[in-house]
């Protein structure tokens, strides 16, 4: 077993109405797989730094897990046919140490949004299926920048000339 | 001549060496906002006066931050 920290990055408006959903999603992935999960942290909505499937906001998490290295290719692709996450980035912890709890800058650990909110939107999974299947050719481009994301784990040169791409 | 002060001796190794930093964190954007140009672009060592061990591990962050949209590849906050 092997430490490795994976962060999503969800669009946000996703993140905000189907958050519980969102999370069971990813989270049930990596336990497929037979990955312990050891922390994890939401990092709040942020502008980001470029439009990723036209999605300008977007939020965080970050989560630490032990899984076998051998089952790391399937996860991934697993994790780039599913639509929870736009990007993710699995890297090994080096020091296999979970590391604290941290602020990074002005980027604070958050609660998760609320499922209160559930309620009000409730009405929405059904407007939210239907754009669904239109949503399923953008795979194709999920698989593309997928292997980019493969790359960074592998190690730092290789992925570095991967992820300049 | 006399010994090098200590103060010197601290300005002439690179910020990361001092504090002794083992790796620079993709997700400390702060941070990479340092290093980076209002473009975006990663500081020459020259510039930032890093070690070479410490300015790849820079330019690996970067391109992790990057790649999860926390730094742009090109331009800044346009």
């Amino acid at each position: 077993m092997t430490l490795y920290e994976c962060m999503f990055l969800v669009e946000a408006g996703r993140a905000s109405r189907h958050w519980e959903e969102t999370e069971k999603e990813l989270t049930g992935i990596l336990e497929k797989h037979g990955a312990e999960i050891r922390r994890q942290t939401f990092y709040g909505e942020r502008k980001l730094a470029y439009p990723v499937k036209k999605h300008r906001r977007g939020a965080y998490l970050l989560t630490y897990f032990e899984a076998d290295p051998a089952v790391i290719e399937e996860l991934r692709r697993d994790l780039t046919l599913s639509e929870a996450a736009l990007r993710y980035l699995i890297l090994k912890v080096e020091d296999g140490v979970v590391p604290e709890e941290r602020s990074l800058g002005t980027w604070e650990p958050t609660a998760r949004p609320q499922p209160a909110a559930a309620p009000e939107t409730a009405p929405e999974p059904e407007a939210k299926a239907a754009p669904e299947p239109e949503a399923a050719p953008e795979e194709a481009e999920a698989a593309g920048g997928g292997e980019a994301e493969a790359a960074a784990e592998a190690g730092p040169g290789e992925a570095d000339a991967k992820e300049e791409e | 001549m006399a010994p090098k002060s200590r103060k010197f001796k601290d300005r002439a190794r690179c910020r990361f060496c001092r504090e002794k930093v083992e790796r620079i964190d993709y997700k400390d954007v702060h941070l990479l906002q340092k290093l980076t140009t209002g473009q975006g672009k990663l500081f020459s060592r020259k510039r930032s006066g890093n070690c070479a061990r410490h300015q790849r591990m820079a330019k690996l962050a970067l391109k992790r931050a990057r790649f999860m949209a926390l730094m742009p590849y090109v331009g800044g906050q346009g």
